[in-house]
């Protein structure tokens, strides 16, 4: 088990991260320059934080009170890193590379050999890694990294680089290696299907500031803050003002329309922020009788933008509110191409949707 | 006479070459990877010998080398030998070896060598497996510069290991004598012979860095 209770003072803001990570897949998540990258120096060692503690499976790589300092150095410190653009030796072949971390020269070709054929690379082992496709060398740069047996794989940017079949390939194939070995897994990402990919949990950091950690699912769908909402890329964030509540639902003015939303422990005159996500705004057909749920919150808009994707289709509506009613605001729905098909519509048409009801999701104030 | 200069010569710039080569690599590891203050008066003492007239150089030898000059530790007899030859041929070979590997070591990705510290090698490992393996043509370039100059070397040499013929005289001294003595004939044929090491020590210098920059593209 990680253990990582740090502070760093860095040019722009303080990297203030507290998490645990056990043998499971922990996604650190945020922007650029979000202070994902110096976490992962000071767990290896790169770089030294100002105070506070790591630790991996009970042993103290760092640890400063503000009075004593201990401190394992990088090349004592046994994980497993992954560099971003793979940090192969050039000078080396894949067999080298892969064997450089063992000490004991005796089985270093055994162990290579069989790393080889774990990662998919057999053949590969005489060649220099300009030789290789980026797939291939990011798969020798994890097999360098296992080869000296860590508690603790860190990956940086893994799939960055990749593309289609070669990322989810990998993506697998990582999956598979925790599970065997039983390894603690850090990733940083910034893309959201990689969050998604192999995380057991996610650590959404913005700022320096760890915003929400907890398991993927639950953070994607109750983000703690607008912040957190925005970076996992929650659609359709709304601000609006409680008018009344009940044990029948809430109602929010929301810049002069009425939504109805599931009940909460919100008090009159209460400003929220919530969103709905694109699936829960429903485009309405004029000629057919409207189902229960979506009786509620209906509008108007005009579709300003279609993007098709695959089977699905993102509408793009305008709508205007009382607030801003020259700035529109834009509402994204999401539905199936054969659903959008039936609707007839093209860009600049008029069409009414409603907002589900139960999709109404408020962030906690 | 000649063949006596010959063999010194290469005796002298041969372990100018092995000194150089250790003391300019240290050098050049400890300016190329570390930022701090005075960082800059390290490397101007270190290629002053190269715009400082050899003489003045060799004066500074003298003095630092001589009985009771401040670098003769063991007390014994320096100036005016071989050795003071090899010590001149070092300190004005130094500056190229310096530059030149500084250079190929500040162009080796900090993050391989990052790498290679995360597989659990300690620092001189590093520098050991990855550093200088990296680094290897331009050190290699530096080490050629640093023989064709220390073959060359005139000035420095005159003032603190002499003129001796058979003891101190090395190439470049004979050929002055030769001069002075009229004996035309060998003084071309030793020009000419300077001329070739020179030429071909540069030509192989060229080539290495040229194959260094390819390689770069390569790995990029």
């Amino acid at each position: 088990m990680l253990e990582v209770d740090i502070e760093k003072q860095l040019e722009d803001f303080t990297l203030r991260v507290t998490f645990q990570v056990d043998r499971e897949v922990l996604v650190l998540f945020g922007p650029s320059g979000a202070g994902k990258s110096m976490t992962f120096s000071c767990i290896t060692g790169l770089a030294r934080p100002d105070r506070g503690m790591i630790r991996l499976d009970g042993r103290v790589l760092f640890e400063d009170d503000g009075r004593n300092r201990q401190e394992v150095p990088l090349h004592k410190r046994h994980i497993g890193y992954v560099f971003q653009n793979y940090a192969l030796f050039p000078h080396m072949t894949v067999a080298q590379n892969l064997s450089y971390g063992i000490r004991d020269r005796r089985d270093a070709g055994g162990r290579a050999k069989a790393m080889l054929a774990r990662l998919h690379l057999d053949g590969l082992a005489d060649r220099y890694p300009h030789q290789l496709s980026g797939g291939q060398q990011q798969r020798v740069a994890l097999g360098r990294a296992l080869m000296i047996e860590p508690a603790l794989l860190l990956l940086d940017e893994p799939f960055a680089a990749l593309d289609g079949a070669v990322r989810e390939s990998l993506q697998a194939d990582i999956a598979d290696l925790q599970r065997e070995m039983a390894l603690s897994v850090v990733y940083i990402t910034h893309n959201l299907m990689d969050a998604f990919a192999l995380g057991d949990r996610l650590a959404v950091i913005q700022a320096g500031q760890l915003q929400q950690v907890g398991p993927i699912q639950e953070v994607f769908q109750h983000p703690n803050s607008r912040t957190v909402a925005e970076i996992t890329g929650v659609r359709n964030l709304l601000e609006g003002v409680v008018s009344s509540s009940s044990a029948e639902g809430l109602v929010i003015d929301w810049g002069g329309h009425t939504i109805l939303a599931p009940p909460a422990p919100r008090a009159r005159g209460e400003p929220v922020t919530f969103y709905v996500r694109p699936e829960d705004v429903k485009l309405l057909y004029p000629e057919r009788p409207l189902a229960p749920a979506v009786q509620h919150n209906r509008f108007t808009g005009r579709v300003s933008n279609v993007m098709a994707a695959g089977t699905w289709v993102t509408v793009r509506l305008g709508m205007a509110t009382s607030s801003s009613p020259d700035a529109k605001v834009t509402l994204e729905s999401h539905l199936p191409m054969r659903a959008y098909r039936a609707l007839g519509l093209e860009v600049g048409a008029t069409v009414d949707f409603s907002l589900r009801r139960d999709g109404i999701t408020l962030l906690p104030s | 006479m000649i063949w006596d200069a010959l063999l010194l010569s290469l005796r002298v710039a041969s372990l100018a070459t092995l000194l150089v080569t250790v003391v300019g690599l240290l050098i050049a590891l400890w300016l190329a990877r570390s930022d701090f203050r005075g960082r800059s008066l390290v490397e101007t003492l270190v290629s002053l010998p190269m715009v400082l007239p050899p003489s003045v150089v060799g004066y500074y030898l003298l003095r630092f080398l001589g009985r009771g000059g401040p670098l003769n530790i063991f007390g014994t007899q320096i100036v005016f030998t071989w050795l003071a030859a090899v010590i001149a041929s070092a300190v004005v070979a130094l500056p190229l070896m310096f530059h030149s590997s500084r250079a190929a070591i500040a162009a080796v990705d900090p993050t391989l060598e990052k790498a290679a510290g995360s597989l659990g090698s300690p620092p001189w490992k590093v520098v050991w497996d990855v550093t200088l393996p990296l680094a290897r043509r331009g050190i290699l370039a530096g080490m050629v510069l640093a023989f064709a100059r220390g073959l060359g070397e005139f000035g420095a040499t005159l003032m603190v290991a002499g003129n001796i013929p058979g003891r101190t005289q090395t190439l470049p001294l004979a050929i002055y004598d030769l001069v002075q003595a009229n004996r035309i004939p060998e003084a071309n044929a030793t020009v000419v012979l300077m001329t070739a090491v020179a030429f071909g020590s540069l030509l192989a210098v060229n080539r290495l860095e040229r194959r260094a920059r390819s390689r770069e593209k390569r790995y990029a």
